[in-house]
């Protein structure tokens, strides 16, 4: 009996420990991307996981952890933001609402027209830019690889508005970029002239 | 989208934890674990399943259902107008025994009562549903699809309608008697006219064959069912007295003027024929009002009375026109017998006396060639009945007292005639001078019965067409 228990808690510590060294790299680069700060991002996915320890040990069984940690990742990014009040989170949610979106921006594929129209590179430069609600779904797509289903269940939004978002900060990324490539335009010619 | 997302995770994998944040992340986070050991209780729970079946909400937090309420508005929508509308639409069609029958029945029909509060509305209401279900019968009858089970079904439903019909007109007596009788009237010459239209269906169908001689044991068991409660109104309508004139005339109206809707609006459908047919019935009962409203001066009582028969008669062309099966099944003559004018009350005595007086010449001019014997004594004595009748024709004053004799009169002619064709005696021979002079009833049809003699032109037309005018559509 007595090393029965022993080995549910090894096992349970041994899960724990491969899921960190599974998913702590992953964590971090989402978690970083979000806030654009590494130390607070290193201190998100430390929290992360011990938030997860204590779920354990209060009993509750974890089948998968990745949707779990995310999720815990996502709620305390969402913590994070409302303690700086950079942007009041609310009326960042309001803006977007319940908005059904066109037919064009639920339709996949419109979406890989779209992508397939921007220098990945220079989004990435640029992603910080976005306002957090369009840059926290196309992290979990492109970057986490996450699929739109699990993406709706970790933001508990529809996979209607996961698909609107998602257009509408591609959308964005390129206004974006083609802004910046207009002005890096502009300086060259500037610079020509002198 | 391939080069932007993999452009954009090549340039994201950049982003990593360097080693040494990586093992100093893993030590915090082991130390946690030291500090945060796992409690006893757990280590002696057995692998899964056990915790999570008790909080199955936490067991597994992510799986967060999320609903798509733009989506459930509009199905539920859609699902609300399916079940209050669609579905209640469909199963008004429906008949016994079809899955949205209970619908039409328990539903429609339901929320109908439940909407109906004054008693006499309540009694009107009974009324129609009891026609449906007998329209109903007749459908399942028609398609064969009538059986026992539902045939007992239908004969229930129609005692409760007439159970409740009885009980609203009782609760109305209490508080408007004479609303009430009127209620009664409309309500007992509706059950007169489906008991006759389901005896009458089934004489026919016996005929036609053993499919529908089975399906007649249906109508003779809801006939049944009719017949009691008719007679049980009766009784209990026989002590009450009659509805004030003022009241009955207002009803009178309301009935012709629905009458008058229904011909409207059956115009366009329905063959010329059968407008006549009803439109004469509608002139009938118009004069009988003119008659009714003279007459009011002088006996009110009697007034009254023709009232309640004008009442009776609106009503059953109001169920005549409305009830597409009765039409089918019952002539309109034995529901609404024409009333006839004045002056086709004198073309018809003028025409009877006539024929009569054709028929007695021919035999009285036989009898005098023909020797003595029994068929002498039997002709001799059937001319002494008819010329006994022919006198009282002359005398009596009232039509229908005339009709009477001049038709016993005549069908004892034609007897006497058949006798005597019997016996070989030649009729044509003696009178061939006399055919040109009389009336051409008498040339037509020698030996047809005499209630069809006796039919107006107008009526006769009708008749003579009724076999292929019935439909009303």
């Amino acid at each position: 009996m007595a090393e029965q228990t022993n080995n549910n808690v090894s096992d349970h510590e041994a899960r724990f420990l491969k899921a960190f060294e599974e998913y702590n790299d992953a964590l971090f680069r989402h978690a970083h991307m979000r806030i654009s700060n590494r130390e607070k991002a290193v201190d998100l996915v430390h929290d992360t996981f011990t938030k997860v320890w204590s779920y354990i040990r209060d009993g509750y069984e974890i089948d998968n952890f990745r949707p779990f940690l995310y999720k815990v990742l996502n709620n305390l990014i969402i913590d994070e933001y409302r303690k700086r009040k950079e942007a009041s989170l609310d009326a960042m949610l309001e803006v977007e609402g319940v908005d059904e979106g066109s037919f064009e921006e639920l339709s996949e594929s419109t979406v890989e027209v779209l992508a397939a129209t921007i220098d990945g590179r220079k989004a990435f430069e640029l992603l910080e830019e976005l306002p957090d609600q369009y840059r926290e779904v196309i992290l979990l797509r492109f970057v986490d690889q996450l699929g739109p289903r699990e993406i709706s269940e970790l933001i508990e939004e529809s996979e209607n508005v996961i698909s609107v978002r998602i257009h509408r900060g591609l959308k964005l990324l390129r206004q974006k970029i083609e802004a910046k490539d207009e002005y890096a335009e502009e300086q060259r010619k500037a610079k020509q002239k002198k | 989208m391939k080069r932007f997302s993999e452009q954009l995770h090549k340039k994201a994998m950049t982003v990593k934890l360097q080693a040494a944040e990586k093992n100093e992340l893993r030590e915090r986070l082991v130390s946690y674990m030291e500090y945060h050991p796992l409690p006893a209780e757990l280590k002696t729970v057995p692998e899964k399943n056990t915790l999570a079946s008790k909080v199955p909400i936490f067991a597994e937090p992510f799986r967060v259902v999320t609903l798509p309420f733009s989506i459930i508005f509009k199905s539920s929508a859609v699902a609300a107008a399916l079940v209050l509308i669609v579905i209640p639409f469909v199963a008004e069609k429906a008949v016994p025994g079809d899955t949205l029958y209970a619908v039409k029945v328990g539903f429609n029909e339901g929320l109908r009562s439940t909407l109906t509060f004054d008693s006499y509305q309540k009694v009107e209401w009974e009324t129609k549903m009891l026609n449906r279900r007998i329209a109903e019968v007749h459908l399942l009858e028609s398609e064969g699809r009538l059986t026992d089970e539902i045939e007992a079904e239908v004969a229930e439903a129609v005692k409760t309608h007439t159970e409740n019909a009885q009980r609203e007109i009782e609760a109305l007596r209490t508080e408007d008697a004479d609303a009430a009788t009127i209620a009664s009237i409309a309500f007992d010459t509706t059950l007169e006219v489906q008991s006759n239209s389901l005896r009458n269906g089934e004489g026919v169908d016996v005929v036609e064959g053993d499919l529908e001689a089975f399906s007649s044991r249906g109508s003779s068991l809801i006939a049944g069912v009719i017949d009691k409660s008719r007679s049980e109104s009766e009784a209990k309508n026989a002590s009450t007295t009659l509805p004030s004139y003022d009241k009955l005339m207002a009803r009178v109206e309301q009935n012709t003027t629905r009458i008058y809707e229904l011909l409207d609006s059956i115009k366009q459908t329905t063959d010329s024929t059968q407008l006549v047919d009803v439109t004469r019935r509608i002139e009938d009962i118009e004069r009988s009002i003119q008659a009714v409203i003279e007459q009011s001066d002088e006996d009110g009582v009697q007034a009254r009375k023709d009232l309640v028969g004008i009442l009776q008669r609106t009503q059953k062309l109001i169920v005549f026109v409305t009830e597409l099966d009765i039409s089918n099944t019952v002539d309109i003559e034995t529901l609404v017998p024409v009333v006839m004018t004045e002056a086709e009350e004198l073309a018809v005595t003028e025409r009877m006396t006539n024929e009569l007086n054709t028929k007695l010449e021919k035999i009285e001019l036989v009898l005098a060639t023909m020797k003595e014997g029994d068929v002498k004594a039997k002709v001799k004595f059937a001319v002494n009945s008819i010329t006994e009748s022919s006198v009282k024709m002359g005398e009596s004053t009232e039509f229908t007292n005339f009709e009477a004799i001049a038709k016993d009169a005549l069908v004892l002619a034609n007897d006497t005639i058949t006798l005597l064709e019997q016996n070989k005696y030649n009729l044509n021979q003696s009178i061939e001078s006399e055919t040109a002079s009389s009336t051409e009833a008498v040339g037509g049809r020698g030996t047809t019965t005499a209630s069809s003699t006796i039919e107006t032109p107008v009526v006769e037309s009708v008749s003579t067409e009724r076999g292929t005018s019935m439909e009303w559509e």
